[in-house]
C-alpha cells in the first residue's frame, strides 16, 4: 500500500519480477477495503506508513487488517525518521517490522521468502 | 542600599537564567558571557551601595577597590560578550592592548594603597564618599570604559546594518544608557558637585535590555530550529518516494538486462523531476531562512 502512483506501478515490476503473484498493490485504506478478499489471502503486507495528508495511515490500515483477522506478515515502510509520532506508533505494534525507504529489490525478495511468497 | 540590594539581586537572576540558557549544547557563548558579566556587576552593585553608606576612609578605600576590580572585569567580560553576540571583527592586536590595559588597571587597583579611585583622596572630606575626587588615573580609567562601550555601540550598528536590526538597536540603546550615566558622574567629578552617583542606574538599565533582548532571541531561535526540523521530516519523505521510485526501477532495468519501456522510462523521469523541483525549493526555503 502506498499512495505515490509511480512507486506502486514500479513495485508491480519488481513484484513481478520476483515471482511474487498473486499480490494487490493499492493506494489507500479505501482501495483496500475495497480489494478485502484478496488482500487478506495475502501472506505479507507492505505498508506505507504516509499515505498522504488528512486521510487513513499505513498504521490505520494495519488495524483494519488486525480486525479482519489478516494471518500474513506486515511490514512498514517508511521515508520519515524514528522520531516521527507516525513512525513511533508504528514501531509499537508488536511483531511488526519497520523499513526505510529506499530499499532495494533484494530487501522485497528476502521479505517474500521469510513468508513463503514466492 | 535597599536599590543597590535589588540590582544585585535582579543581576544574579539574570546572571543564573542566562547561565542555564548559555549551557544548553551546543554551548552559546554570548550567554555564557552575560551571565558572567552579571556574575561581577551583582557584588559591584553591593560594593556601591556600601561606599554610599559607609563614614570611614579605610572602609570607604575598601569598597572602592572592590567595585573598580569588579566593574574591570565587568568591562572585559562585556567586550567579550558585544564580540561574540555582534561577530564584530576585532584584530589580535587590538584585543590584546585590551586586556594588558584591563589587567594594568587591575593591578593598580588591587596594588596601589588607596586603589584606582582614591588616589587623590587627600581632596576628599571625611563623612561621605558619594563623590570620587577628581584624578588623572580615574579619569583615564573612564575614558577607556567610555571607548569600549563606543566601540559596542559601534558593533551594535554594523549589527542592525547587517540585517539583525532589533539587536542591534538595543545594544546601542544599552551602551548609550551606560555611556550616559558614566558621563553624568565624570562631569559630577570633574566640577566636584555632590549629585548622586548613577552609574548603577546605567548598568542596570543596560542589563536590563540586553536580557530581555537575549531572551526573546532564544525563544526565537528555538521556533525556528522546530520550524526547521519539521521541514526537514517533511523533506524527507518528499525525498525518499522518488528515490524509493528511481532505486526499484534502475534495479530493475538492470535485472533484466538494462531495457525499459517507455512507461518505465516516465516513472524514472518524473521522479527525477520531482528530485529537481524539491531541490529547488530547498534553496528557496534556505534563502528565505
Amino acid at each position: 500500500v502506498d499512495d505515490d502512483a509511480d512507486l506502486r506501478a514500479t513495485i508491480v515490476d519488481v513484484a513481478s519480477y520476483l515471482h511474487m503473484e498473486p499480490f494487490v498493490v493499492v493506494g489507500s485504506l479505501a482501495e483496500v477495503e475495497a480489494r478485502r478478499a484478496d488482500a487478506l489471502t495475502c501472506s505479507l503486507a507492505v505498508l506505507d506508513i504516509n499515505l498522504g495528508p488528512n486521510v487513513p495511515s499505513g498504521v490505520d490500515v494495519y488495524h483494519w487488517l488486525e480486525t479482519a483477522q489478516f494471518a500474513g506478515k506486515v511490514v512498514f515502510l517508511t521515508g520519515h525518521g524514528s522520531d516521527d509520532p507516525r513512525v513511533k506508533e508504528a514501531a509499537r505494534i508488536a511483531g511488526a517490522r519497520i523499513l526505510t525507504k529506499p530499499i532495494g529489490i533484494a530487501d522485497l525478495g528476502a521479505l517474500a521468502d521469510a513468508v513463503g511468497a514466492r | 542600599v535597599i536599590w543597590y540590594a535589588i540590582s544585585a539581586g535582579m543581576c544574579l537572576s539574570f546572571g543564573v537564567c542566562h547561565l542555564a540558557l548559555g549551557m544548553k549544547r551546543p554551548i552559546q557563548p554570548r550567554y555564557l558571557a552575560f551571565a558572567a558579566m552579571m556574575g561581577f556587576i551583582a557584588p559591584f552593585q553591593l560594593a556601591l551601595g556600601g561606599l554610599n553608606s559607609t563614614r570611614s576612609m579605610a572602609s570607604a578605600i575598601v569598597f572602592a577597590r572592590v567595585a573598580v576590580a569588579l566593574a574591570i572585569a565587568f568591562m572585559v567580560l562585556f567586550a567579550v560578550f558585544v564580540r561574540h553576540y555582534t561577530a564584530a571583527p576585532v584584530p589580535r592586536a587590538v584585543a590584546v592592548v585590551f586586556f594588558l590595559v584591563s589587567g594594568a588597571f587591575l593591578a593598580y587597583d588591587l596594588v596601589s594603597p588607596t586603589g584606582l579611585i582614591f588616589s587623590a583622596r587627600a581632596k576628599l572630606s571625611e563623612g561621605s564618599f558619594t563623590r570620587v575626587p577628581f584624578e588623572p588615573l580615574h579619569l583615564l580609567w573612564q575614558a577607556f570604559n567610555a571607548a569600549t562601550v563606543l566601540w559596542a555601540a559601534a558593533a551594535g550598528w554594523r549589527m542592525a546594518r547587517r540585517g539583525r536590526p532589533s539587536q542591534g538597536m538595543i545594544l546601542i540603546l544599552g551602551s548609550i544608557a551606560l555611556l550616559a550615566a558614566v558621563l553624568v558622574d565624570l562631569i559630577r567629578n570633574v566640577l566636584e558637585r555632590e549629585w548622586p552617583y548613577i552609574g548603577g542606574f546605567g548598568v542596570m538599565a543596560m542589563t536590563i535590555f540586553l536580557s530581555v533582548r537575549l531572551a526573546l532571541d532564544f525563544r526565537n531561535d528555538e521556533l525556528l530550529l522546530a520550524h526547521l526540523v519539521r521541514e526537514a521530516m517533511r523533506v524527507r519523505d518528499q525525498l525518499n518516494t522518488p528515490l524509493q521510485t528511481l532505486h526499484l526501477g534502475l534495479e530493475i532495468a538492470v535485472a533484466e538486462g538494462g531495457t525499459m519501456d517507455q512507461e518505465q522510462l516516465g516513472r524514472l523521469q518524473r521522479a527525477v523531476n520531482r528530485l529537481i523541483e524539491l531541490g529547488r525549493r530547498l534553496q528557496i526555503t534556505s534563502a528565505g531562512t
